[in-house]
């Protein structure tokens, strides 16, 4: 068995890069299939995937501190408003739509967090509330890697929406409960 | 025993009196309209609502024992009954459902009932006229409720039985047990487990953890997701569903009519895995990527089945 000294020494030894012998793309090339333009109905729901998140982070940022109102922090909203409003010209700079969507939707995720855990008392039933977030992040975070393949995929930019929905109602119960009892 | 030792027992019993005392006894009734819109608010306890040919409210039984009166009113076609209660018992009480009002309150077949509570059990049967039954801690049972129909709670179980109309069921912890539901079914629990056997032309699940279990006849629309729990629905006698489906790891298990006529669609996006039990159509998997898909008919293809699953798997069987 080599140890790992001499193993370093046969690496060191080795070209510092690899080129194939032949030029490879034409192959690679003739196998593609035609790369589909993308419809506008495509950008339709990557524009919804947006205006939602937009439309869901004012609405988020009043309720929440309501919980933090009568919690040890009380956590100005200002800053995270223009923020997003921040990122609306970024969309128009040619950035994908989706992508200020999930940036968005991650800003708005920690700032949630951060202000449940400023929370004296958690109502009873969502004393897990951080791992039941960790569900839907990893959720998220699959659909996101799947739309890494499949940017043009309809089905998970709905399914994404959806879930970003149900993990804001999950939090407007927490508050309404929080305030009921 | 002597007689000092005997009257400090009387006076320490009397002192933890309010702890264990039933509340002040309440039977009241009120000549209201027939389709009266009724609110009933009780915080704690167990409140059972049914409804009577009669054009009458009443309410009968005990109140909680740390209520501070009640309130009874009843104008222009509107009953409002709640039961009074110190602000400072909204933070820390507990959840002992010994506590609170024990109340039978009887509502005109065809009203329309609001109820709220915290702490509190409500069951309902036979209002025609719409029923709002809302809690946090505690169950809710409804039965023979007709129109727009609303159940929910956080933690606690909710059934319902032989309800008809539009029906909006939500929990977050609890379970959902329906049985013998009609019209339209919106189902929806965060970890809870959903069971229904319904005959709701249009029906709509959505869990997070939890798992669905549908028994359904004549269906003719279907929604469902999850996004780890496993979803089973059985479908029987609709010839060309429309069945929209989604998952993220969960499992959908759909069981059609053998002779089901409809289009499909089913996709798993990274790493999924669809089973098609219906025809003899095989996934393919894509030539880059981790996607599988499948496409086919059956019969002359009037429904339409579209599911999808990011990781989870997709099964399709026949009756």
């Amino acid at each position: 068995m080599k140890t790992e000294q001499q193993l370093d020494a046969m690496i060191s030894q080795l070209a510092p890069a690899l080129e194939p012998q032949r030029d490879l793309w034409p192959d690679i090339s003739a196998r593609l299939e035609p790369r589909q333009r993308r419809g506008y109905g495509a950008w339709l729901g990557v524009a919804a995937a947006a205006v939602l998140t937009l439309w869901f982070w004012p609405q988020q940022l009043v309720q929440v501190p309501q919980l933090a109102q009568n919690g040890p922090v009380a956590v100005s909203n200002e800053p995270q408003v223009q923020q997003a409003e921040a990122q609306v010209p970024m969309a128009n700079a040619d950035v994908s739509l989706l992508a200020v969507s999930e940036q968005l939707s991650r800003q708005l995720n920690e700032e949630q967090t951060r202000q449940l855990k400023a929370l004296q008392k958690i109502p009873d039933g969502f004393s897990d509330w951080s791992q039941q977030i960790a569900i839907w992040n990893k959720a998220q975070a699959q659909i996101e890697l799947a739309l890494a393949f499949q940017p043009d995929n309809q089905k998970l930019i709905q399914q994404l929406q959806r879930l970003q929905q149900q993990q804001l109602s999950y939090i407007a119960k927490l508050v309404e409960t929080s305030e009921l009892t | 025993m002597t007689k000092p030792f005997k009257l400090t027992v009387l006076m320490l019993a009397l002192l933890q009196a309010p702890a264990w005392a039933a509340g002040e006894a309440i039977d009241q009734s009120r000549n209201v309209s027939a389709s009266e819109k009724i609110e009933i608010e009780n915080m704690r306890g167990e409140v059972r609502i049914v409804a009577v040919k009669a054009n009458t409210f009443s309410v009968k039984g005990t109140l909680d024992e740390k209520a501070e009166g009640y309130e009874l009113t009843s104008e222009n076609g509107v009953t409002r009954f709640a039961v009074k209660m110190p602000r400072s018992l909204y933070n820390g009480w507990n959840s002992d459902k010994q506590e609170g009002s024990d109340l039978t309150i009887e509502v005109p077949v065809g009203s329309e009932l609001k109820f709220s509570g915290v702490n509190a059990n409500v069951s309902a049967s036979g209002i025609e006229g719409g029923a709002r039954l809302t809690t946090v801690n505690g169950k809710v049972d409804a039965e023979k409720l007709k129109g727009d129909i609303a159940l929910e709670t956080v933690n606690g179980e909710i059934s319902s039985r032989d309800n008809s109309g539009r029906i909006q069921i939500t929990t977050v912890n609890g379970q959902i047990n329906d049985k013998g539901s009609a019209g339209s079914l919106e189902l929806e629990s965060v970890n809870g487990e959903i069971s229904s056997e319904s005959r709701a032309t249009e029906v709509e699940l959505e869990v997070v953890n939890g798992e669905g279990r549908l028994d359904l006849t004549g269906t003719e629309r279907l929604e469902f997701s999850s996004v780890n729990g496993e979803i089973r629905a059985a479908i029987k006698n609709s010839k060309k569903p429309r069945i929209s489906a989604s998952s993220v790891s969960g499992a959908s298990r759909v069981t059609l009519d053998a002779d089901v006529s409809a289009r499909f669609d089913l996709e798993a996006s990274a790493g999924g895995d669809i089973d098609n039990g219906l025809t003899a159509d095989k996934a393919t998997r894509a030539k880059y990527g981790p996607r599988r898909h499948l496409e086919f008919r059956t019969g002359s293809g009037d429904g339409n089945v579209e599911i999808s699953t990011v990781s989870g798997e997709i099964e399709l069987k026949k009756h």
